[in-house]
């Protein structure tokens, strides 16, 4: 795995700025050097391509002399010494007129046509700036070199194989291939750059060749030092760039971002989770750029969080504060709900039990219970609009007022009525409860009943099965004031068993979002139609939670049951 | 449960299919907090109701308190179970049926 090395910004932009130098230097140093070709070398170029040479006139003087070199006699004189060589030389050359072309001729010696450059067989007057002009010729595979402008005295040399050695000079011959005849070409010859040109003269049985050359070598040498000064200055101005680059980009970026790094390493939190808000960034930083903007912006960030870990922690703690208070009103509603049972150990004439369980911490159902008097019991189940705190605070209102209604004497229609009447009075969030409540003259088994909007009760006849009593109902209460309720009468039989409940029975649902409905309520309490009121309940709660299967309860769920039995006979056997 | 909507002007028009239950009532709960803004004449069409518990009827009566200050509500189309339903629970007279 290729793993990702490190590399400072400085060094980036080190490495960044170099290229841009270097690059922008190469291209300015490639043009500068190819103007310089072109409007400095390449006249020479041209002029030494141009430069016409008479071969035809060079052709018998050539020849002739062809005859002369590689013999014996004139390898005898060949010698170290310069002067001394061209002492002889002319020594030799005046001992042999017939070398001369036309010996007669005072003016035209071949000294003298060595000398007087303006007699010179080749055409080369019309370039005065042409340095050299050799010519080679070529005897049993050996060039001989014959003649060089520049110089006034002439030197025959005999070449090396391959090398004609004139003045010191020498023009590796073979370097010249053929198809270099006639175009100018560069040659390095010891310390020296000469653009040189070669014309080949075909003689009989042998060649010549004529070669041009420029010394070029001072003005070569000038624009090579030019070209290293160039590229010196260009690697001074990169490393200093480089080096002021580091600097300041140290200083003005690697820095503060370092800081501002530390900085937010130093920021952690608290034990308890809070951020310190002596932790903040202290990072001064004087950019007045996207640096400083991120020093500042940090800091901010900093501020907000320690502002918002507090906010939090005073939130959580609030939190704690409210759900420590919603226990103490759970519990505080649960002992509005009478829950001790067996309520009456003393009555045997019913027996009856009540459970309620909030689907949140506190609920808006409520079921209520008592003794109106010696032969009087009063039942109520209710079930406000909502859940949680506000149908919780409705429920105690709406509880409190209809036990003091029914305590106080009045019969369960009456009581409704006025609890209706406060519900709606002090009801701004228009809160309404869904009521069933009946009293029993325990005495007699008969007994009156209404219904506010709430779920019909079931009932079981000793003997049968429970069935659904469903009856035209009013309104719940809490809804429009002056609401006229009915009442309904109703007799319980020794055997006979009462339930009422809220809707979280038939309306608890499970994962696949099904209700477990009235069917199957009415079924499970078929099952155990005998039970005691408590097993009854506890066998449908259970019934309701392997129906959701684990989904949450969504709504209250309360049930009340009262069996009866009928009044006591002196021998404590039920019956009427 | 399908929504459909329907405003002319003042008055809305609210078409339910399938069952407004403890499932479906709250979904419809939220819908109402924003569309009934302007509205003076509300209509439940019911036609595709199939049922209806406490639940949904909390709905209606919450909604029917919050029109009354403003306008008028009424339900149409209920079928016999819906009906019923109601009935049962004191609330025929309560919501104008058509």
């Amino acid at each position: 795995m290729k793993k990702n090395r490190r590399i400072p910004l400085a060094v980036k932009m080190n490495i960044l700025v170099s290229v841009m130098i270097l690059c922008t230097c190469a291209l300015l140093i490639i043009i500068s050097n190819g103007a310089y070709n072109k409007t400095v070398i390449e006249p020479y170029v041209l002029k030494i391509e141009g430069v016409k040479v008479d071969t035809e006139a060079m052709k018998p003087f050539l020849t002739h002399f062809v005859n002369y070199v590689g013999t014996e006699e004139l390898d005898a004189i060949w010698t170290e010494d310069r002067e001394e060589r061209a002492g002889r030389l002319m020594d030799w050359m005046q001992q042999h007129p017939s070398f001369l072309p036309n010996a007669e001729d005072d003016k035209r010696t071949l000294l003298n046509d060595w000398v007087d450059f303006s007699l010179m067989p080749v055409n080369i007057r019309a370039d005065g700036d042409l340095n050299a002009v050799d010519v080679a010729v070529r005897k049993n595979g050996t060039y001989y070199s014959v003649c060089s402008e520049y110089k006034q005295d002439i030197n025959l040399i005999e070449a090396d194989e391959g090398n004609a050695i004139d003045f010191g000079m020498t023009v590796n011959v073979e370097d010249l291939a053929p198809e270099d005849y006639g175009k100018a070409k560069w040659y390095q010859v010891d310390k020296s750059y000469l653009l040189a040109r070669s014309v080949q003269i075909g003689l009989d049985g042998t060649e010549a060749l004529v070669c041009l050359n420029y010394d070029l070598t001072d003005m070569i040498r000038e624009h090579k030092n030019y070209l290293l000064r160039c590229i010196l200055f260009t690697v001074s101005l990169t490393v200093a760039a480089s080096a002021v680059g580091m600097f300041l980009m140290r200083r003005y970026i690697t820095r503060p971002v370092r800081r501002l790094a530390q900085a937010t390493k130093e920021f952690t939190p608290e034990e308890n989770g809070t951020y310190s808000a002596e932790k903040i960034s202290k990072v001064e930083v004087r950019n007045r750029d996207e640096i400083g903007d991120l020093s500042r912006d940090i800091r901010s960030m900093q501020e907000r969080i320690v502002e918002n870990a507090d906010n939090l922690a005073r939130m959580t703690a609030e939190k704690e504060r409210v759900s420590t208070e919603l226990d103490l009103a759970r519990d505080i509603q649960a002992s509005l709900l009478p829950d001790v049972f067996p309520a009456f150990p003393d009555r045997h004439e019913f027996s009856l039990y009540a459970s309620m369980t909030p689907a949140r911490e506190v609920g808006g159902d409520f079921y209520d219970f008592f003794l109106i008097d010696d032969d009087h019991l009063a039942l109520v189940i209710a079930d406000v609009s909502g859940k949680g705190i506000p149908a919780a605070l409705f429920m105690a209102v709406s509880r409190t007022v209809i036990r003091d209604q029914l305590m106080s004497g009045c019969d369960p229609v009456r009581a409704l009525e006025r609890a209706n009447a406060q519900l709606c009075s002090e009801n701004p969030h228009m809160m309404f409860v869904t009521v069933w409540l009946a009293v029993v003259e325990i005495s007699t088994g008969k007994g009156v009943a209404c219904n506010a909007g709430h779920e019909h009760p079931a009932v079981r006849r000793a003997g049968s099965a429970f069935e659904l009593v469903k009856y035209k109902h009013d309104r719940p209460a809490g809804f429009i004031p002056d609401t006229a309720y009915h009442s309904r009468e109703f007799e319980l039989r020794p055997g006979d068993t009462l339930m009422v409940y809220t809707d979280g029975v038939p309306e608890a649902n499970n994962p696949q979002k099904e209700l477990f409905g009235e069917e199957r309520m009415m079924e499970t309490l078929n099952r155990y139609a005998d039970a005691e009121p408590e097993e009854l309940i506890r066998r449908m709660y259970e019934a309701v939670a392997s129906f959701a299967d684990g989904t949450d309860q969504f709504d209250d769920i309360t049930m009340l049951a009262v069996k009866y039995y009928g009044r006591e006979n002196e021998n404590g056997e039920a019956g009427l | 449960m399908n929504i459909i909507k329907n405003q002319e002007g003042t008055t809305l028009t609210i078409k339910l299919d399938d069952r407004l239950d403890t499932i479906t009532a709250p979904q419809m709960d939220a819908d109402l907090k924003s569309c009934l803004d302007g509205v003076e004449t509300l209509i439940w069409d019911f036609s595709n109701l199939e049922y209806i518990t406490s639940a949904g009827l909390r709905t209606l009566m919450n909604t029917q308190r919050t029109m009354s200050s403003k306008g008028t509500m009424k339900i149409i189309h209920v079928n016999e179970t819906v009906k019923g339903v109601f009935e049962l629970t004191g609330l025929d007279d309560m919501l104008e049926e058509e």
